[in-house]
């Protein structure tokens, strides 16, 4: 494993986020520890972790600085500003230059300009298809993110991704080891379920595949939950009946 | 950084000849995400088509697991003399979670018995918390997908588990255990038996008294 110098810096910043996880372990302090190292390692002004709870509410956990107008700015509502915008959508979305948004993000251009920010970032922290969050880098000059530096800002939403599994996981254990199973497991269970779809129907495993893509599509769940359904003997998924 | 590069950080200054990470899921889902070299990566499959090994106990008890000389060692038999035949004489597992979250094992062995000095283990349990972290991250950002891009997937056993638990009518990990008896009666990999079985190659769904037509009849 040859590592960049990036890489090295990289490499020791989840050394440190890792050694927070496992000794006395606050969500706040890992988050405050993320949004630090991202603003040093990708050149940002401000950076800061927005987190969604159950009931949809959504607070800034953590940020480089407390000035009131940064956090408003991260909490612009819908369709006002980028942050939330990635926490509803899961995509990540940019703002290359502040001064070029579209009419309706005016609010956050006036106010993201009043703080000397020229350009945005909020990437999502996602898990399974559900947006938990999202991780905002703001810079004082404009300029595309580079795409390097964008896949590093995502394993860094990822790791504040597993910081809130595991504060979860301090609530409530078996929630977050079922996720985690979940995760390390579903591909598994979709390969044993074509295995059973062209047992049952006489089919080869490409299209037992394709059967079952079609039934979530149609259904509009997720392949992992129609393939676990076929594991545990649903007979719902089958081939179009021959007339 | 990718699941493929994180096995050669054990091999690197340890003085050890291999090493293999394997992800433990619940039941049968056990996966090798990388191997240093060819014989990590066959010890791997021995322990994952046996359902034994230091990488099995690591994962169960969350401690290292020592076997410094193989030939000398009764926790493992099967996997013992599979192993001593591959040229492996040493065996060394540790566990792979990250906050309270177990994800799996790495498995590392020495071409000659050799006992691990402390520099060396804390070296290796060093290397155990980022390799751990990168799994996660891995898992995390993998768990949208619905097929996986781990090359060494064991897709095929995965699949022939689901035909063998539709055929017979039991659960998954009875049909894997089903699956890995086959293969030890007729001596074979238990990815090559489930190879056979998907492709259509082996009787062993067939009905009993052995049918002409197998796979496609709807049983009643």
């Amino acid at each position: 494993m040859r590592a960049t110098t990036r890489e090295r810096e990289l490499l020791e910043t989840f050394v440190a986020l890792s050694d927070t996880l496992v000794v006395d372990y606050d969500v706040v302090e890992l988050m405050q520890l993320l949004v630090d190292r991202s603003a040093a390692l990708f050149d940002a002004v401000s950076s800061g972790v927005l987190l969604s709870d159950a009931q949809g509410r959504v607070e800034v956990l953590a940020s480089t600085d407390e000035d009131a107008r940064l956090i408003e700015l991260m909490q612009l509502e819908r369709g006002a500003g980028p942050c939330l915008e990635a926490l509803a959508t899961g995509e990540v979305v940019a703002v290359p230059d502040v001064r070029e948004v579209r009419e309706e993000w005016s609010g956050f251009r006036d106010q993201a300009l009043a703080l000397g920010i020229h350009a945005a970032c909020a990437v999502p922290m996602r898990l399974r298809g559900t947006t938990i969050g999202a991780l905002n880098l703001f810079r004082a000059r404009p300029g595309e993110f580079d795409v390097d530096d964008l896949a590093v800002v995502r394993a860094f939403a990822d790791v504040a991704t597993i910081g809130v599994l595991h504060q979860w996981a301090i609530v409530e254990a078996d929630a977050v080891r079922t996720q985690l199973t979940y995760a390390l497991d579903s591909r598994v269970v979709v390969e044993q379920a074509k295995g059973v779809l062209a047992f049952r129907h006489g089919i080869d495993v490409e299209a037992a595949f394709s059967l079952m893509r079609a039934h979530a599509r149609a259904t509009r769940q997720p392949i992992t939950d129609v393939a676990r359904r076929v594991v545990a003997g649903d007979a719902a998924v089958s081939p179009p009946a021959a007339d | 950084m990718t699941p493929g590069d994180l096995s050669a950080a054990f091999v690197a200054s340890t003085g050890l000849d291999g090493a293999a990470i394997t992800t433990f899921a619940s039941g049968p889902g056990a996966e090798t995400m990388d191997a240093s070299d060819a014989t990590s990566a066959r010890i791997d499959e021995l322990q994952l088509d046996l359902g034994i090994g230091p990488g099995w106990d690591a994962h169960a008890t969350q401690a290292s697991v020592l076997a410094s000389d193989l030939a000398r060692d009764e926790r493992w038999p099967a996997l013992r003399d599979a192993c001593l035949a591959l040229g492996s004489r040493a065996l060394f597992a540790f566990p792979l979670a990250f906050g309270g979250m177990r994800i799996g094992a790495v498995t590392t062995y020495a071409a000659e018995p050799r006992t691990l000095d402390d520099d060396v283990l804390a070296r290796l349990t060093e290397r155990t918390r980022s390799a751990s972290m990168l799994l996660l991250l891995d898992t995390v950002r993998e768990a949208d997908r619905d097929t996986s891009r781990n090359p060494r997937s064991r897709r095929t056993v995965h699949q022939a588990t689901g035909m063998v638990l539709a055929r017979f009518g039991v659960s998954a990990p009875d049909a894997l255990a089903l699956l890995q008896a086959h293969a030890y009666t007729v001596g074979l990999p238990v990815a090559q038996v489930a190879a056979d079985i998907v492709e259509g190659r082996s009787r062993f769904l067939d009905p009993e008294p052995a049918a002409t037509d197998g796979l496609g009849e709807e049983r009643p």
